[in-house]
């Protein structure tokens, strides 16, 4: 993966970490992209929440066969990275929050 | 036959937060209406409602419960836990013999109406908790959850007469020996820019103020807010040497099954006079009639027929009052509302007055109470008051209320 890939799902790995942290109200440093929602707590109406803050703060839109797959924190940004780039780009995404 | 003991009792009105600031109000005949801020106004022909002020939910609820809820289920919420507070309930009790019925007529119009006018006008997402938000049974759902209570829990929506429906099931459970206790009331937060509108068109709120009976009444006052009663089997609740603030001693109901919006008076009268059957042995002289009351010319004219109907020469005897003429008309809320006015009204022998009704229409020939505060006629037996809540679609609801 080229190295501004990575450091893209780096930045998007930390901002789901914030907030997931923020709504469960743990230290953000508890959690990693390796962490699964079960371990977290996060059950299926906290990730639809999740999705929907996610997809307000990227303008994207995830498919529902995306995030049915989606059970830790780092598949969550994986999905949030691949629906940005499935965005047209315009003049908007060029200051998208990535 | 159990008798059904009221333990506790909650509120959130326009006129006061808590019972005690509720009942300083009724007293002084205060009204909690306001005008509305002047770039609300647009389209409406009133300019007032009767809005809860200084209303801080998250003072008392969880961060998780702010973030779950929406105004209408946070007043039942803040209501509630006045009510079980007052009530000294103890956390010890079966949390599945317990019922939460609640009234709701409106739902969660506070988080549906902002999400749909961005999603209209904007094409904006619609968040996800937009549905827990705004469900109706939100208040029932939550109270459960905070209490743990696992028994019988569901929301009753019929317009206007919703809190007043609910309390009558609730009572007949515990009355039966369904459950032991139950949390039971009602909660509306209406006051929102589509509803005010959609009200507005069917020209029946006041563009002045409520004046319930007034031979100039001209409409009802919008309002919200939430009342919940405890109900506890009597027996057991003098055993935990509960303290009892009142006692229902009989609910009736039935429809008019004839126009959606314009009462019946044979449906309100059959209403009334079920609650008194149902009363049993505990039927005692009637002494105050909390009425439904909305100030408009429709509903106070078909109401006073009714009482006639059932009391006949009885009827002078009766001080009627309508509450609504300070706290408003809140809606699937206002029967709870109405139901704890009229469970102080007899613990304290005071009815409270219809406010600003300075001059009584003759022609409902109906004993209004004005100008002040009257004394409840005390004689060495109960007397029973009744708390009337008639919907629109015909839906007639009566609760009967025994002094203690």
């Amino acid at each position: 993966m080229e190295m501004e890939k990575i450091q893209q799902l780096e930045t998007i790995q930390q901002r789901c970490i914030e907030l997931i942290a923020a709504a469960k109200k743990v230290p953000p440093e508890t959690l990693s992209p390796a962490s699964t929602f079960k371990e977290i707590g996060l059950d299926s109406l906290d990730k639809v929440t999740l999705a929907f803050d996610v997809e307000e703060a990227y303008d994207i839109a995830i498919p529902e066969s995306a995030l049915a797959t989606v059970h830790t924190i780092g598949a969550m940004a994986a999905a949030i990275q691949q629906a940005v780039a499935a965005k047209p780009v315009t003049a908007d995404s060029q200051t998208s929050p990535v | 036959m159990r008798r059904v003991a009221i333990t506790g009792m909650g509120c959130v009105t326009a006129i006061g937060i808590g019972t005690e600031r509720f009942f300083h109000a009724l007293r002084e005949g205060r009204d909690g209406f306001l005008p509305l801020p002047e770039e609300e106004r647009v389209g409406l022909n009133f300019s007032s409602t009767a809005r809860v002020e200084d209303f801080r939910p998250e003072e008392l609820l969880s961060p998780d419960q702010m973030l779950l809820s929406e105004r209408s289920s946070q007043f039942a919420l803040v209501a509630a836990h006045e009510a079980i507070e007052e009530s000294g309930m103890p956390a010890t009790l079966d949390g599945s013999r317990i019922a939460v019925v609640f009234g709701c007529s409106a739902g969660g119009r506070t988080a549906e109406e902002p999400a749909l006018e961005k999603l209209y006008t904007q094409g904006a997402r619609v968040h996800p908790l937009t549905v827990p938000r705004a469900m109706a049974n939100a208040g029932t759902s939550l109270v459960s959850m905070e209490y743990g209570i696992t028994g019988p829990a569901y929301t009753v929506s019929t317009a206007c007469a919703s809190a007043t429906h609910a309390i009558g099931q609730a009572f007949h459970m515990v009355r039966s020996g369904m459950v032991d206790a139950a949390i039971t009331g009602g909660h509306d937060a209406p006051l929102t820019f589509g509803f005010l509108r959609a009200w507005n068109s069917l020209r029946v709120v006041s563009p002045t103020f409520s004046r319930p009976f007034a031979k100039d009444r001209d409409g009802m006052t919008l309002g919200e807010g939430s009342a919940v009663l405890v109900l506890e089997e009597m027996e057991s609740a003098l055993r935990r040497g509960a303290l009892v603030l009142g006692e229902i001693a009989g609910f009736g109901m039935s429809s008019d099954a004839r126009h959606i919006t314009q009462p019946a008076p044979s449906g309100a009268a059959a209403a009334m006079r079920t609650a008194l059957l149902d009363c049993g042995d505990l039927r005692a002289p009637v002494r105050h009639i909390n009425a439904h009351g909305t100030g408009t010319v429709v509903n106070d004219g078909t109401e006073a027929e009714a009482i006639h109907m059932v009391f006949e020469e009885e009827t002078g005897r009766i001080p009627v009052t309508s509450t609504k003429s300070t706290h408003g008309h809140a809606m699937g809320a206002s029967g709870a509302l109405e139901a704890v006015a009229t469970v102080l009204a007899l613990q304290h022998g005071e009815l409270p007055h219809t406010a600003h009704a300075s001059e009584i229409d003759p022609e409902l020939a109906l004993d209004v109470i004005t100008g002040e505060p009257r004394a409840l006629e005390r004689t060495s037996e109960p007397v029973l008051a009744l708390s009337n809540s008639f919907a629109f679609g015909g839906l007639n609801a009566v609760l009967a209320f025994r002094s203690v």
